[in-house]
């Protein structure tokens, strides 16, 4: 099985007819790798994830979906929450994304190897999103993520400015961007094209627009199926 | 930099040279006749020196100004090239059926919304066709702004609450082949 791009990073699981769906549409508009996301807030519980991650297995086990992959996203401001979460669940998925509520959270995320990706989504943190968080970020090798759908939840006043300045604070400093749909139905399902043009618009080169949607995506589902598999021991071990 | 770093050396070897001549002649080693020729020389030398420098200079700024005009030459160039068209065909993604005019409105809102009226105005945006049975239509607007049309189109679904979708299949530079497309691809 060889993974290619563009890969939708984020396609929100609500129930398995609906994420099948969204799943094969996203394929049929050149997507040629998907994610599928499962939101886990501090206020659920884990037997309702559990319940969850089987009904999104067994849906990608029957639909025969070679190319998609499972994530778990992480929403809290708790720290011991994250790393209680990041202990129990690393293993179960392919890749762990979150978005955190305080900036102790968002400093503490940063920090951790476990998290890939964190989302840009909290306009109060904002302006947290700065050269030492970039920092972090870069020496852990967290990717920024952007949700095109949840961009846009309310007024977009102030949004391109602190958005321009965060992308170019990251692209300064090496952090890799990922571009996802954050799709959860067939009314806010994105191209890959409509993907790209939020970093064009924003005045960012089309090859990095490029990367966003293809290599950085990919890189961070390779190096995490690596990780799960038996040949790696710890970073820098592996069984030859 | 470099031609100002060259004529400082020189400046410096042909000011050693006359403090040379003028001590040797103090000290009686020459005479008057030798000394004089030598000032005269080492003066030659300095004017030269002076001269070639300002001389290369002034290349150098000639140089800079016609790469520049030439850039700004090109600039300009692609700004009044007359600008090449482009077809986005899409379909709607919607519980109810949606009308030409609904369309045409929601399509002009959303660019002007994003983008103003400047912006509106050099993407230049019109909707070609639109079939309200297949829920599929065509886009015309200028090739250097496609991606415009693409953000502002992605911005639908944000826009009416989850409620219209608008997604585009394909973009060609013909109006037939963008026709053809619009008969043979389909999401459902």
């Amino acid at each position: 099985m060889e993974i290619e791009g563009p890969v939708d990073f984020c396609i929100y699981y609500r129930n398995p007819e609906e994420t099948a769906k969204l799943i094969k549409l996203a394929l049929k508009l050149g997507f040629k790798t998907v994610v599928a996301s499962i939101t886990l807030k501090e206020q659920d519980s884990f037997k309702e994830l559990t319940t969850k991650v089987n009904g999104l297995k067994k849906m990608i086990k029957e639909h025969n979906f070679e190319n998609t992959f499972m994530r778990l996203h992480l929403i809290g401001s708790d720290i011991s929450w994250f790393k209680n979460c990041l202990r129990k669940l690393r293993y179960e998925f392919h890749i762990i994304s979150s978005k955190p509520l305080n900036v102790e959270a968002l400093r503490f995320i940063a920090r951790d190897r476990r998290i890939d990706s964190i989302v840009y989504g909290n306009r109060e943190l904002a302006k947290f999103f700065d050269k030492s968080q970039m920092k972090l970020m870069k020496n852990t090798g967290t990717v920024l993520e952007l949700q095109f759908n949840s961009l846009w939840s309310s007024t977009h006043k102030g949004l391109i400015f602190s958005l321009r300045r965060t992308l170019g604070l990251a692209i300064r400093n090496n952090v890799p961007i990922v571009i996802s749909s954050g799709s959860s139905t067939l009314k806010n399902i994105k191209t890959p094209l409509q993907l790209a043009s939020l970093l064009i618009v924003l005045g960012i080169p089309y090859v990095y627009a490029k990367q966003a949607i293809c290599t950085v995506p990919l890189s961070v589902i390779k190096r995490n199926m690596h990780r799960l598999s038996k040949k790696h021991v710890e970073p820098g071990v592996d069984i030859v | 930099m470099n031609a100002l770093k060259l004529f400082i050396a020189v400046l410096i070897v042909e000011l050693m040279f006359i403090i040379a001549t003028t001590s040797l002649f103090i000290f009686g080693l020459i005479d008057l006749p030798v000394f004089a020729i030598f000032s005269v020389l080492a003066l030659i030398m300095l004017i030269l020196t002076f001269t070639l420098f300002k001389l290369i200079k002034m290349i150098i700024i000639t140089n800079r100004t016609i790469l520049k005009i030439k850039s700004e030459k090109l600039k300009l160039k692609e700004v009044l090239r007359k600008p090449r068209k482009r077809y986005i065909v899409f379909q709607i993604v919607s519980e109810k059926t949606l009308k030409t005019e609904e369309v045409k409105s929601l399509i002009n809102s959303l660019i002007k919304e994003t983008f103003g009226l400047i912006g509106s105005g050099n993407i230049n945006a019109k909707l070609i066709s639109y079939d309200e049975h297949s829920m599929k239509g065509i886009i015309r607007c200028v090739h250097t702004y496609k991606d415009a049309v693409l953000f502002a189109l992605a911005l639908a679904s944000v826009r009416t609450e989850d409620r219209i979708n608008i997604i585009p299949l394909k973009t060609t530079g013909t109006l037939r082949k963008a026709r053809e497309i619009v008969k043979t691809l389909s999401i459902d």
